[in-house]
């Protein structure tokens, strides 16, 4: 295991030694073609964001390689009420560098690197989030709290080949990658760039965004674009900074629809195979999703409408989760923001088994949260290359009354943080 | 009566203020600008490099000497990727943009 990070980090290193010992040579992108362009629309792995939203990022040179750099940290501090609810100071981040390079007259070559220092932002392997659940931490399932990210999100490697006009062919192969199942993953979506915590749903719809030994192909066509990809379906393990591996054992597929440049639409199905360790059994996901982004003289609108579904098969359970989620730039410097959820949960008291059977017994085994927030970012001027922006948003909550003596009647939570992202001086 | 004639005076120097101008140019992307499209992609034309970058976040723009200029209209300029153009229309200095009443293709 060790060994074979070591090799990936030797690559990684030689990759920016031989970057860096070229000298730019101008601003811009530079010897492309349709197979390129294709690659720069694309977001975390293989998803798409509208074509119309303009990805905040760096652009640059070298020699005859395109890079582009995307990144984001927030430092938040959150405040929950309720006896489950709780504080913390903590700091979700990513920064991703992806290198392009033009092959023979219509194929192109891209790799990306995915960091993130959150195993070491985010304490405790964990931050509070009222009602949310997936993964573990010291071996025991999170409850009431979201996992961090691990140290390398993503590590792949696209080669794209341009047919005739208007049919491109899509082969990814990602040691760590997102395999084409569900919309673009929150820390990426256009619609969610405001907003540091967690969805609600975010194992419903869009968990699988870091997924060990991801192979995809896919092929595009005018509107269109189908893919298919074999994956290890584990969820990541709780030593964050190392990179696994596993079998390909889970499948998914994923349909795309973009009508214009500021609609993106899927439709997503994917056996994955024991995605939680302590939980027995295989998870069948049903994902559809519309994204819009409107650009404005002040920015970029963004919406997004997505649903998620899973369907344990040793629980035979079927768990809805419904999302939306929009950010709209007023007088480029403020951002308002609003994410509201739905999502049917039965592991909330996975922690607690007299209780969970309790509930079973009086209530039922599933309970539909609903989390609605809001958000407002003001920019300041600080630096050059990073979008500087102090924020607050603010939730509440819906919950059956069954388990309100848990949580409270009315449980609240509170975020108050300072965003730093990547941007084009220009 | 008095307050109806100034709103009226004032809403039509609003409007004089927004005057129709003729802009000439050559229409490119915002992503290239005014940089040579021919280093970007150099195997294809350069109408067809500001044609592909526009299938991105970046939109039809007006080249004027220097200024890269942005169009309301993003139809009318696929027709005339590359060329030089006269475009009609007001320019908004709020949002740095021509709000386009027509584009004509000039003479090369």
């Amino acid at each position: 295991m060790f060994s074979r990070t070591n090799v990936l980090f030797s690559a990684i290193l030689l990759s920016a030694v031989r970057l860096s010992a070229q000298p730019a040579i101008g601003d811009g992108m530079v010897d492309m073609n349709s197979a390129s362009m294709f690659l720069m629309n694309e977001s975390s792995g293989t998803a798409m964001n509208p074509a119309a939203w303009p990805m905040p990022m760096l652009m640059e040179h070298f020699g005859k390689w395109n890079t582009m750099f995307m990144g984001s940290a927030f430092l938040v501090d959150t405040q929950q009420s309720g006896p489950r609810g709780g504080d913390k100071l903590y700091s979700p981040n990513w920064l991703m560098a992806s290198a392009e390079h033009r092959v023979g007259a219509r194929g192109a070559f891209e790799t990306v690197l995915m960091l993130s220092l959150e195993p070491a932002t985010i304490t405790d392997r964990r931050y509070p989030l009222l009602f949310q659940t997936g993964e573990t931490a010291y071996g025991a399932p999170l409850v009431d709290a979201q996992h961090p990210h691990n140290f390398i999100m993503g590590l792949g490697f696209h080669y794209t080949y341009e047919l005739s006009e208007d049919t491109i062919l899509d082969a990814y192969f990602a040691p760590v990658g997102d395999p084409a199942l569900g919309p673009v993953a929150y820390p990426h979506r256009a619609s969610a760039m405001e907003l540091p915590q967690s969805t609600l749903s975010h194992h419903w719809q869009d968990s699988t965004h870091i997924a060990d030994d991801v192979i995809t192909l896919g092929i595009s066509r005018g509107r269109f674009k189908l893919e298919a990809s074999g994956f290890h379906g584990s969820e990541p393990g709780e030593n964050r900074w190392i990179v696994e591996s596993g079998p390909i054992n889970s499948w998914s597929t994923r349909l795309w629809f973009l009508p214009s440049k500021n609609w993106a639409a899927q439709v997503s199905l994917g056996r994955i195979a024991h995605p939680e360790t302590l939980e027995p059994g295989d998870q069948v996901r049903t994902t559809a999703s519309l994204h819009y982004t409107r650009p404005l003289s002040s920015g970029a609108w963004s919406s997004s409408l997505i649903w998620g579904r899973i369907h344990g098969t040793a629980t035979r359970r079927d768990l809805n989760s419904y999302l939306a989620e929009s950010v709209l730039p007023i007088r480029s410097k403020n951002f308002v923001t609003g994410r509201f959820e739905l999502v049917d949960k039965d592991d909330l008291f996975t922690n607690e088994l007299e209780v969970e059977e309790q509930l079973d017994r009086s209530y039922g085994s599933t309970f539909r949260i609903g989390a609605y927030t809001i958000g407002y970012t003001r920019d300041i001027d600080l630096l050059r290359y990073v979008e500087t922006g102090l924020g607050v948003n603010f939730s509440s909550y819906s919950l059956p009354g069954a388990i309100k003596l848990y949580y409270g009647a009315h449980p609240v939570a509170g975020n108050v943080f300072i965003r730093f992202r990547l941007r084009s001086p220009s | 009566m008095r307050y109806l004639y100034l709103c009226l005076l004032l809403a039509a120097l609003q409007v004089n203020a927004n005057t129709v101008e003729t802009f000439t140019g050559i229409i490119t992307d915002t992503m290239c600008g005014a940089k040579p499209h021919n280093m970007m992609m150099k195997d294809h034309s350069e109408s067809d490099c500001v044609r592909m970058c526009v299938k991105g976040p970046y939109t039809y723009a007006l080249l004027d000497g220097s200024n890269i200029i942005k169009l309301s209209d993003q139809k009318t300029p696929a027709k005339y990727a590359a060329q030089k153009v006269k475009v009609t229309g007001t320019y908004d200095e709020k949002t740095k943009m021509i709000k386009v009443a027509s584009i004509e293709p000039l003479d090369p």
